[in-house]
């Protein structure tokens, strides 16, 4: 089936309104595959709920982030109260409402998560390819120091960049507030960027040799020209599977430093950082830890859940390693 | 054999088979109306192109469909419904009654078993033999399908098989219950020709030897004509003729048989002439439409009236045994798809040279060390390809032939620069050409254009199917994107297709539509040469002729000159100027095609001549077959490259000394070999005589 207005409107393949209606039909075709099976139809709602409170959260949350609901009659108190109607998952140490905070949390670290996610997929996309292509002992050298970079558990290779490069200033001053965010932006992009590099390697090689790419070659297309122009959209299924299973990592990664204390600074709401701060309350006040928590579950398992359906509907293997 | 069955008794009979796939895509008519029987001790040939649904048909005599399929009509295997049998009845059939071989030989057999065990498993299975007796039983098999040395074949794994070999081996394991029904789905479709020549005498040994029928599917006319008794020939999921072999060949009742009977390249006439191929216009009535009240064929069909388009013809009598789906089966003549336009050769001189190649050498891989990168040197890198010459004339084709291995592709690639070469010379007209295409200028470029076998894989099937085209004319014609759009119109025009094609996705065309997309891609920017690898080889006859016509249309209009390779020896005839013979990656033979084709020829070239299959029953079978295989191209040869199989080897000389350039009266016909040139064609006059049939594999 063909797009009943692009059908006629394409008139250069090369020109941009192909690759808007090939955009049209990956979106279409993601909905499909993610819609026709049950993880998929269970997976999908979960992250389009949380992507949802992540945007709208800070607006519709019932009380400011930073309140202390401390009364005028001090000691008694709001501090650690259970749920109720008026805290709907309680309130935390100070008597800040954790279910305004975990409205807000939701933001930042899908945020984070993201642009780590992606930016690791673009490294990863760029040097396997790259590396794939080229092929001989470059391509070798390459592979053996992602091989060496995979070696490194990820969390430890993300704590060694933060606390050596979070300790610094921000080179610009307008980057100030943002600093401690793209560091773990960049942290996770390193730390995925080779296994995303290893599965582009694999797809550019089967393409290389196939008779299309060689008669690419013969009208002396450059070799970015090939990569991204004609071997490139074939791996979009497979970028788009080790996207979303990056994802679901790239998440956990962020929390995790959230809970060591180098994710964003407190007052700011981070699921990780609450986990971390509600532990000592745990006996009397679990709310504290289990609504974070509970809200990182929930996305991580949605997250895989989609992952899941997609590649069963693809037929693609259930495991993937990286 | 365990049936009492009178022998000339149908075997299996199909009456009006029709199935339909029911797939999430759409439904498919695979199968719309096909009958045919098989009697004992006969070969019946089920001929069609692809999509014919004549693999389907020999499915159903196995019972053997998909869940989602709606079957109509009946298959009787000795008088009992197999569409009605049950599970368990179907098992037993299957097995004991009737077997099946397929095309790929490699998938049949299991790579991590001997192939010993793998036939006795059969034979457990079924005959429940035990250890001792099936592995005698399992020689007896191999035996008798001509493998050499069966004892040791016993304990070799599929992969150190050849692919003829590995057929045998699937063969015998087919035959181990013996069957009453053998179903052989294009056993040597993947094969060279040379072990396909020994696989059909196989077969029709086979029939004289045990009392079962054999349904014999295949698309390639001059197979059927070598094996078959009758034939039967499907057309969009009919069986649209069904006659016995020679009659057939000699007086064909359907119009689509005689077009088909067009499309094959023949040899050249006496006077040097060369008969040119049908064009069937139009494509295969769509699977996907249910079947109108008329004759399936009638839009394609030279000679198609109103009543054609009316009603729908049934399979009439025409003579005994002879029966024709159409209305006016006694009007077919030879002539109705118009006069063939004959080709004499012009004896155009050799004009100037566009493409000389010299000393041509590729080696693949570096030598292998004994530890990783250390230590001595164990393994030499393949030779492919080893010292090649050849020139191309202006407007001239160059025919490279030779079995899988022999280099050609290698040679191709080293031609356009894909492969680059390790040694050697090649100049486009005045220029060097840099060994790889990266190196090369725009100019040279656009001036050697490559067309693959494989048309499906050389179209971006996530690009539109004017993208290549569009991309060559901007890169090498400096046209703009509006000029190149118009001028990519254009040229697909040339090429007999709808200029709307352009900016569909490659998959909504068939493979004849994407390899003549191919062939205006490279058209593109008026090339000096098109190197040709396998373009045809993977196309239907009929779709076959169509590409051969264009080629050679389009070389008499602008004097392009063509390097062709190819492994079938009739296209070779029908196109080519020159022809090269390679073998083991060296050159056998070289020269002009009418003294490549005639004595005194090589032996190699001899042998493969004598294999391939001619579509004329009555054609004279000559009995050259090559023993064993093409030798391992890691060690320099000392002699001739030929020398392990040659069936006139004359001595040691043979290994020792590589064979001297022998040319005859012309300089421009080279032979490698010791025999001196009149002794060789002495020899070879005297063909074919049981001296000359070497042992089998």
């Amino acid at each position: 089936m063909r797009l009943n207005t692009s059908g006629q409107r394409i008139e250069v393949p090369g020109a941009a309104r192909h690759t808007r209606s090939a955009f049209g039909r990956g979106t279409r075709e993601f909905l499909r595959l993610s819609l026709s099976t049950t993880a998929g139809r269970v997976g999908l709602p979960i992250v389009v709920i949380h992507i949802l409170l992540a945007i709208v959260g800070p607006f519709i949350a019932p009380y400011s982030i930073t309140e202390f609901h401390l009364p005028p009659d001090y000691p008694a108190t709001d501090r650690l109260a259970g749920p109720s109607w008026t805290y709907l998952f309680g309130s935390d140490q100070f008597g800040r409402d954790v279910f305004s905070r975990v409205l807000s949390g939701g933001g930042t670290l899908i945020t984070l998560s993201l642009a780590g996610a992606l930016l690791g997929l673009l490294w990863g996309t760029f040097i396997g390819m790259s590396s794939g292509y080229r092929g001989g002992r470059v391509d070798q050298v390459v592979m053996r120091v992602m091989d060496g970079m995979m070696a490194f558990p990820a969390l430890l290779l993300a704590l060694l960049m933060l606390t050596t490069l979070g300790a610094r200033d921000a080179p610009f001053r307008w980057l100030e507030p943002y600093w401690q965010g793209s560091l773990i932006v960049a942290t996770i992009g390193l730390v995925f960027a080779p296994s995303a590099a290893r599965v582009m390697r694999s797809v550019t090689l089967q393409a290389k040799n196939l008779e299309f790419v060689m008669s690419a070659r013969l009208r002396g297309e450059s070799a970015t020209y090939i990569i991204y122009r004609e071997i490139l959209p074939h791996a979009l299924p497979v970028i788009g599977v080790e996207f979303t299973v990056r994802l679901s990592y790239s998440i956990l990664l962020v929390s995790s430093l959230g809970f060591l204390g180098l994710g964003v600074q407190p007052p700011s709401p981070d699921w990780g950082l609450m986990i971390a701060e509600g532990r000592q309350f745990i006996g009397f006040a679990p709310w504290t830890t289990l609504a974070p928590a509970g809200a990182v579950a929930t996305l991580v398992v949605g997250v895989n859940l989609l992952t899941d359906g997609i590649k069963h509907a693809r037929g693609m293997p259930q495991e993937i390693v990286g | 054999m365990n049936s009492h069955a009178p022998r000339g008794a149908p075997l299996l009979q199909i009456e009006h088979l029709g199935v339909t796939f029911l797939t999430p895509r759409g439904t498919v008519r695979a199968v719309r109306d096909a009958s045919l029987n098989v009697r004992r001790g006969e070969v019946l040939g089920l001929a069609g192109e692809s999509g014919s649904g004549k693999s389907t048909t020999a499915f159903a005599a196995m019972g053997y469909l998909p869940g989602t399929t709606r079957v109509s009509g009946r298959v009787l295997f000795e008088g009992q419904d197999v569409m009605n049998m049950d599970a368990a009845e179907l098992r037993r059939m299957r097995g004991n009654r009737i077997a099946m071989v397929y095309q790929d030989p490699a998938t049949s057999l299991n790579p991590t078993m001997r192939v010993g065990p793998q036939v006795s498993e059969v034979l457990r299975e079924h005959l429940n033999m035990d250890a001792r007796h099936s592995r005698r039983a399992t020689i007896e098999l191999f035996e008798s399908v001509r493998l050499a040395e069966p004892e040791a074949v016993l304990r070799r794994f599929p992969h150190e098989l050849s692919g003829g070999q590995q057929q045998r081996v699937v063969i015998a394991m087919a035959l181990a219950c013996e069957p009453d029904l053998l179903i052989l789905d294009e056993p040597t479709t993947g094969l060279d020709v040379t072990t396909q020549a020994t696989i059909l005498e196989l077969v029709v040994d086979l029939k004289e030897r045990i009392n079962a029928g054999i349904l014999y599917v295949t698309h390639d006319l001059g197979v059927i004509a070598s094996v078959a008794d009758r034939v039967v020939v499907m057309y969009a999921g009919e069986t649209v003729e069904e006659a016995p072999v020679r009659e057939l060949f000699r007086d064909p009742k359907h119009p689509y048989t005689t077009g088909l009977l067009n499309c094959v390249p023949k040899p050249p006439t006496e006077d040097g002439a060369t008969v040119g191929l049908t064009r069937i216009p139009g494509s295969v009535f769509p699977a996907s439409e249910p079947a109108p009240d008329a004759c399936l064929f009638a839009s394609r069909c030279p000679m198609a009236d109103e009543m054609c388009s009316q009603m729908a013809p049934p399979m009439t009598e025409t003579g005994v045994g002879h029966s024709s789906r159409c209305l006016y089966p006694n009007d077919i003549a030879p002539g109705v798809w118009g006069e063939l336009d004959t080709n004499v050769e012009t004896g155009r001189v050799q004009g100037e040279t566009v493409l000389g190649a010299k000393g041509l050498r590729r080696f693949y891989g570096s030598w292998g060390r004994k530890y990783l990168i250390f230590g001595p040197r164990i393994r030499p890198p393949v030779r492919a390809v080893t010292d090649v010459d050849f020139t191309v004339g202006l407007g001239r084709t160059v025919g490279i032939v030779g079995e899988s291995g022999a280099g050609k592709s290698t040679v191709a690639r080293v031609i356009v620069g894909l492969v680059p070469r390790d040694q050697g010379q090649l100049r486009l007209k005045e220029e060097e050409l840099a060994p790889e295409v990266d190196e090369r200028t725009d100019a040279q470029r656009a001036a050697m254009r490559m067309v693959f076998q494989n048309p499906t894989a050389s179209l971006n099937p996530k690009l539109a199917v004017g993208h290549a085209i569009v991309r060559a004319l901007r890169k090498f014609s400096g046209l703009d994107k509006q000029e190149s759009q118009q001028r990519a119109e254009e040229l697909l025009q040339a090429v007999g297709l709808d200029p709307a094609y352009l900016n569909r996705p490659p998959r909504e065309l068939s493979g004849g539509e994407q390899q003549r997309v191919a062939l205006a891609g490279a058209f593109a920017a008026s090339p000096d040469v098109i190197v040709a690898d396998e373009a045809v080889s993977a196309l239907d006859v009929s779709v076959q002729a169509q590409v051969l016509n264009l080629l050679r249309s389009h070389q008499e209009k602008t004097d392009t000159s063509y390097v062709f390779i190819t492994h079938d020896l009739a296209v070779l005839r029908y196109l080519s100027d020159e022809i090269l013979v390679l073998y083991a990656g060296h050159v056998a033979e070289s020269g002009p095609a009418p003294k490549v084709l005639d004595l005194p020829s090589h032996p190699y070239t001899e042998a493969l001549l004598s294999a391939a299959p001619v579509p004329d029953p009555d054609a004279q079978r000559t009995t050259i077959r090559l023993p064993g295989f093409v030798p391992t191209l890691r060690a320099e040869f000392q002699g001739c490259c030929f020398a392990s199989r040659c069936p006139r080897k004359v001595g040691n000389i043979c290994d020792e000394a590589p064979p001297p350039a022998q040319t005859s009266a012309d300089a421009d016909h080279v032979i490698y070999c010791h025999i001196p040139l009149d002794e060789l064609a002495q020899l070879q006059l005297r063909r074919p005589t049981e001296t000359t049939k070497i042992g089998q594999e």
